[in-house]
């Protein structure tokens, strides 16, 4: 079996790192990208904020009767069997999704298969990054961003 | 040996790293922007078998066929294409890694400009990318949900009013949208103020990650930036907000440039000669080597102590001296110390063709 990295314990390790600590040496063995922040004190950001194990869950396991995937499955994998899966988890899963976002109402897109985006959403959009550029001074883009503004305009 | 499906893309650059760029500073190198999105009524591609896997592919690809946003439409299903074929494409930034870890039934469309790469059967059915030179964010953007209105016209959606694009991972659920920026920090690291800026970012709800994106390193001074929040908020604010942040950061690195030419002239015009002086010399050359030394070259054209080499040409060593680019370019498969020598002997020749 693969040796897994001391301190994300998710990626294998590749890395040998030698520390003194308290006139001791010690060896940690490590990923690439651990140790890397490591050596430059810079730590990447975690690849999933929560991963639970079936213990701490304390929650009765339920199944989701579209794709079958279990609840502690799920919490194993963090992912998804079916667009089903959300719904027959309930609680559980719209608790970590709070956690995650800090929200669990969709405030973006309401999408149907006739959905488009309005001209004037994109003209509010352009408009914006044509104040940007000009405060930057950059000017070439900003004179694109006239021009596509301008074709807007124009479709009217 | 040499896929003869990819060898257009072998002569060129992907249009986000050619184009000259209009922000002189030259930190924030590239912008791009995503969508994950499942079609209803089909298993997601964890739990999914094989056949529906690949069932699914070619109802995806069909449709995606006949899409009139994307220009010069190119399709690579990922079991045709050989290992370094795979590596090509993420050394392009067209695909991930993941991707690739399963064959069957997943695939990559891209445009000719290599603007757009559409993932299919990643973690995700589908994962649409949009990537423009610098931080031309809103362009990225409204092409983005031009092609996603086009797809969502065609095959629908698994999507619910309260929840909704529902995707695999719930880090992703509600607009299924992220927005990123590759940025080349130089000072931020030499100066050493870069953990204290990286330590506000991540506060800030904004991750962090290496020059591949999600699970790879940092190479070159060059560090991704992207957005965490895809549920609560509606795309166009993400985009906002992102802006404002990434603006903080370009500051921060713009005064540390301005504080080490000020007081560390010399100190910079040294690091900056010798990478020069490695990359013109040496007959081996790591991958990593070439990063970190191209980093310094980067930094010396923006403070303007080096002006005989454009951004373009150091766009180009940084494409090309990479493993899978490197291995096309001379179309064969290379062991690693050839791979180095050969890498060396390119970084060379490009140097010498712009004139110093």
């Amino acid at each position: 079996m693969e040796e897994l990295c001391e301190k994300c314990k998710k990626r294998k390790s590749e890395v040998e790192l030698v520390e003194i600590v308290e006139g001791e040496k010690k060896l940690r063995k490590l990923c690439k990208i651990c140790a890397h922040g490591e050596a430059t004190g810079v730590s990447m950001s975690p690849v999933l904020p929560v991963k639970k194990e079936k213990e701490e869950l304390g929650e009765e396991n339920k199944i989701c009767p579209n794709c079958g995937l279990s609840l502690f499955e799920f919490f194993k994998k963090t992912k998804v069997g079916c667009e089903f899966c959300y719904e027959a988890f309930g609680e559980p899963i719209i608790k970590l999704i709070q956690k995650i976002h800090g929200d669990t109402v969709h405030k973006g897109k309401k999408y149907t298969p006739k959905y488009r985006v309005t001209r004037e959403f994109k003209m509010r959009v352009l408009e914006r990054a044509l104040k940007d550029a000009v405060e930057r001074e950059e000017f070439e883009r900003a004179a694109k961003l006239r021009d596509m503004l301008k074709s807007l305009q124009e479709e009217k | 040996m040499i896929d003869e499906k990819l060898k257009w893309m072998l002569g060129k650059l992907p249009e986000w790293m050619n184009g000259e760029f209009t922000n002189k500073d030259d930190i924030v190198i590239s912008s791009r922007v995503r969508l994950a999105r499942n079609i209803k009524g089909f298993l997601f591609p964890s739990v999914a078998s094989p056949e529906e896997l690949v069932r699914l592919y070619y109802r995806i690809e069909d449709t995606l066929r006949s899409l009139k946003a994307i220009h010069g439409m190119r399709i690579y299903p990922a079991w045709e294409l050989d290992e370094l074929g795979r590596k090509f494409f993420v050394e392009r930034h067209l695909a991930s890694i993941d991707l690739f870890k399963k064959k069957e039934g997943s695939g990559v469309v891209i445009d000719e400009s290599e603007k757009v790469s559409i993932m299919i059967n990643e973690e995700d059915h589908l994962r649409i990318q949009c990537i423009y030179e610098d931080f031309k964010v809103e362009e990225a953007f409204i092409k983005l949900m031009e092609i996603d209105d086009e797809i969502g016209s065609m095959l629908n959606y698994a999507y619910k009013d309260t929840l909704g694009f529902i995707t695999s991972c719930p880090t992703n659920i509600g607009t299924g949208f992220r927005v990123s920026a590759l940025l080349h920090i130089p000072a931020l690291f030499v100066s050493g103020k870069i953990e204290e800026i990286l330590k506000e970012t991540i506060s800030s709800g904004i991750m962090v990650r290496g020059y591949y994106g999600e699970g790879t390193e940092v190479r070159g001074n060059i560090f991704q930036f992207s957005t965490s929040q895809t549920l609560g908020r509606s795309e166009e604010d993400i985009v906002q907000e992102f802006k404002t942040k990434i603006y903080d950061i370009a500051h921060n690195e713009k005064e540390a440039r301005k504080e080490l030419i000020e007081k560390n002239h010399t100190f910079i015009e040294d690091k900056v000669y010798r990478a020069y002086g490695i990359l013109k010399n040496a007959r081996m050359l790591s991958s990593l080597e070439v990063m970190e030394l191209t980093s310094h070259l980067r930094l010396g054209i923006s403070l303007g102590i080096i002006k005989e080499i454009n951004y373009s040409t150091l766009n180009e060593i940084m494409l090309f001296q990479q493993p899978a680019h490197l291995q096309f370019k001379f179309g064969r498969t290379l062991k690693q110390e050839e791979r180095d020598y050969l890498r060396s002997l390119f970084v060379r020749r490009k140097l010498t063709e712009s004139g110093i």
